[in-house]
């Protein structure tokens, strides 16, 4: 009875697995007709249950590396005011977890629901992306695009041509650590 | 010389004095993380800092260069094969997380390390139950 007990805790333990990250990377990428604009944030802290589909996302504004200082100053300053609102989170969950086999080696479309908070605002979002599992390593994708005027974020008249009011957002984890 | 060219030649020396402000503006450098004259600070006492004396830790160390001295804990790379090193706190879990924009070839576990680089602040969720890192990018070792 107690090794059966025993071997059910084992099994329950090895599969309800708490996966995290804290060098994540998200991107973003601004397609406006003056230029181009992207920047990369990769020490993104990111959690992800397996048991529940529970998946976070945490990361500081001041993280994004921009090609010129100056880009970065006025994202942090002007637009993401990262004194007032340092960091950017999203909190949610996995829809179709049944879909996912956390133990089988695998490429997995995912869909992910939850609420997005950026610069004090938080708004709902679904996103789909892919879950890879492959030998015991979970790693996940997504591409979204985010509308700036639903978080407050205001593009100067004078820079409209500059900077995207929809700009695309990458995500990319490998979820190397677990609990 | 007409007074309508001197006006000309006044505007034009103006805007190309404009212009010039204006490209350096836009241009602005980064700063010399390696070779500037960085806060010097252990890393215990960094990550105390932003635990213990929050004010105070964004009012010193966040978007300035600082000289962290730390045991390496870990090395890692990130998704832009960029390389991690996790220099030891004495809160288990915690670390200061430093992304090399210069990798270090001579990496040995528990031994201590200079690494100079530009302070983010500190990433910590309560809701994820995983302690936050101190995060340090652009890092070099001194």
């Amino acid at each position: 009875m107690l090794f059966l007990l025993l071997t059910a805790i084992v099994g329950i333990s090895s599969y309800a697995q708490k996966y995290y990250t804290k060098n994540g990377l998200v991107s973003f990428y601004s397609k406006a007709p003056i230029e181009d604009i992207t920047a990369d944030n990769n020490q993104v802290l990111s959690v992800l249950m397996t048991n529940t589909g529970d998946i976070q996302f945490s990361m500081l504004n001041t993280g994004f590396h921009f090609k010129k200082a100056m880009m970065e100053e006025h994202f942090n300053e002007d637009y993401m005011e990262s004194n007032k609102y340092p960091k950017s989170t999203f909190k949610g969950k996995i829809t179709n977890l049944s879909a996912i086999n956390f133990t089988k080696d695998g490429s997995y479309a995912a869909t992910v629901s939850g609420d997005l908070t950026m610069h004090g605002v938080t708004n709902k979002i679904t996103a789909s992306g892919t879950i890879t599992v492959k030998s015991g390593a979970v790693s996940a994708s997504s591409k979204f695009t985010v509308h700036l005027a639903d978080y407050k974020i205001t593009i100067p008249s004078v820079v409209k041509n500059n900077i995207a009011e929809n700009v695309e957002i990458t995500v990319s984890c490998n979820y190397n650590n677990k609990m | 010389m007409s007074k309508t060219f001197k006006i000309f030649l006044i505007l034009v020396i103006i805007g190309l004095i404009a212009g010039v402000f204006v490209w350096r503006w836009v241009n602005k450098p980064e700063p010399d993380v390696e070779n500037a004259k960085g806060i010097k600070v252990n890393a215990v006492d960094l990550y105390n800092s932003f635990l213990n004396d929050t004010a105070f830790a964004k009012k010193t160390y966040i978007g300035q260069i600082v000289n962290v001295t730390g045991i390496i804990v870990k090395e890692d790379s990130n998704n832009q094969k960029q390389q991690i090193i996790l220099l030891q706190t004495n809160t288990t879990g915690g670390n200061i997380n430093c992304t090399m924009e210069k990798p270090v070839t001579d990496i040995k576990l528990n031994e201590t390390i200079n690494i100079q680089g530009i302070c983010r602040g500190i990433i910590i969720d309560q809701d994820m139950g995983i302690p936050g890192d101190v995060i340090l990018t652009r890092g070099y070792k001194k």
